[in-house]
């Protein structure tokens, strides 16, 4: 049989028609897929808020770049707010670290679904990049100090002195309320230790008190701090 | 947080006096000042650019301040017998009870005010001791109350080995008349603080043996090995005492 050129065309039309449907659908639906799964990540909620602290330090940076002369802004001010970006940091570091596993294992049991570890691990991925970024902008910043090779530490004694500064400060805070209610009652006690000051010499000036009673639950006791003056 | 090239920008001036950043709105204000104060913490400092040093080694002058602010107190509350608190009817401190009081607040401070990049531990320490002897100070000057908050600091400060200030602490309470809390006060402190002795005195024969151990060789021992001993020698031992006086305490609520 001779070859003919037409005929094998016409032939072949099926076959290739049948091809590029194929991949075309496939190509369309692996497209359209990806698209979608981007959109997701893109949407996805962030891990922490906004971080204010780079959020500050970067638009610094803009002020001066942009340099107008009244609001030139001083080296020694970025490195400071360098230095709370970093303190933010490892603020978020020390979360991350202690979520990790926990989130892992809520996972591996199928409590928590797909899209909460993506959040984590885009966190994660972001924070890297942030150290990166801090440590780069640390050596700019300072660089016969190498200021980046230690910035994260003064940054980490920073987040344990604030934090543990903040417990102190809870303490602290209840110091009026205990002054107060000692001084009251040094005033019942001693009205009424200075009228039993020869009677019962061991008896300490705490006796008065409510909770003794109920211990010693002597019977001559007296029922309230008011009673002991009058007596 | 924003894409890693990315970043909101915010409203933020820079005061040309002062250089002390400003902004128009009040959510940042908490934040701003935060990083003012660092700002002027970082403007006080000495090294080359003005960046925080690594937080070891420790320039010593604050810690000599503190400690020299630690001794005058000590004598100021030895320096006469507190023959006039006896009574503890009269509400007035002793003088050198209230000087003693006033030395230990200026040392808190000072420890407390130490450049926050500096090591935490370190504050923490000092403070913890300061803490302690102002609770004690306080409670000289019957002042009970306050003595008690200062025993819970110092406490805060320093959870482990500070049996001093659970002893200062409960003290104030039973002094208070609330003797179920300071039951309650006391035996955590104790129970907490025996743990905290064993593991300092297996810390300390750990040491001595392996100098002992290095001294068999032949090796030459460090004199810093030897002092660290001696240091840890007496820490323990003000720690058992410490104790005893925690648990007699405890007994006694109990």
């Amino acid at each position: 049989m001779e070859f003919d050129l037409l005929s094998t065309a016409k032939g072949l039309v099926l076959p290739l028609a049948y091809l590029i449907i194929l991949v075309g659908s496939l190509s369309t639906f692996s497209y359209l897929y990806r698209r979608r799964k981007a959109m997701q990540a893109a949407s996805l909620q962030p891990w922490f808020p906004p971080h204010t602290s780079r959020n500050v330090y970067l638009t610094l940076l803009e002020l001066q770049s942009s340099d107008e002369k009244n609001t030139k802004v001083p080296d020694s001010v970025l490195r400071a707010a360098l230095l709370r970006r970093a303190v933010e940091d490892i603020q978020r570091l020390i979360q991350i670290r202690a979520q990790k596993p926990a989130l892992t294992q809520l996972l591996q049991r199928g409590a928590v679904g797909d899209q909460l570890m993506q959040r984590f691990q885009f966190a994660e991925k972001e924070m890297e990049a942030e150290l990166r970024d801090v440590v780069q902008e640390a050596n700019a910043l300072a660089p016969q100090q190498n200021w980046g090779q230690t910035i994260f530490q003064s940054a980490g004694e920073i987040a344990h002195t604030e934090a543990f500064k903040k417990k102190l400060d809870d303490i602290e805070a209840t110091r009026a309320d205990e002054r107060e209610r000692w001084e009251v009652k040094r005033k019942n006690v001693s009205e009424g230790f200075l009228k039993e000051l020869d009677g019962v010499a061991t008896k300490k000036p705490g006796s008065s008190d409510d909770e003794v009673l109920v211990e010693s639950g002597g019977p001559d006791a007296p029922l309230g701090k008011g009673k002991k003056p009058a007596k | 947080m924003e894409a890693p090239d990315t970043f909101s920008l915010l409203d933020l001036g820079v005061d040309p006096t002062t250089k002390a950043v400003t902004s128009s709105s009040s959510s940042l204000t908490a934040q701003l000042d935060v990083l003012n104060s660092t700002h002027r913490g970082l403007l006080q400092l000495s090294t080359p650019n003005q960046a925080p040093p690594p937080p070891l080694p420790v320039q010593p002058q604050r810690s000599a301040q503190i400690g020299k602010l630690r001794d005058s107190a000590q004598a100021a509350l030895k320096k006469q017998p507190t023959s006039t608190s006896n009574n503890p009817s009269s509400s007035e401190i002793p003088s050198n009870v209230s000087e003693a009081i006033k030395l230990y607040t200026l040392a808190i401070d000072m420890a407390l005010s130490r450049p926050t990049w500096e090591p935490s531990g370190l504050l923490r320490e000092e403070a913890a001791i300061m803490l302690s002897g102002r609770a004690e100070a306080y409670g000289l000057a019957r002042q009970w109350g306050d003595s008690f908050v200062d025993a819970q600091l110092s406490i805060e400060c320093k959870r482990a080995g500070n049996a001093l200030a659970y002893a200062r602490g409960g003290r104030a309470l039973v002094e208070m008349g609330r003797r179920v809390e300071a039951k309650d006060f006391l035996a955590q402190g104790a129970d907490g603080e025996n743990t905290a002795l064993q593991g300092a005195k297996g810390q300390l024969n750990q040491l001595k043996a392996q100098i002992a151990q290095a001294q068999a060789q032949g090796q030459q021992v460090p004199p810093q090995a030897l002092g660290q001993v001696k240091q840890m020698e007496t820490a323990v031992s003000n720690q058992e005492e410490a104790l005893k006086e925690l648990n007699i305490l405890a007994k006694d609520v109990a």
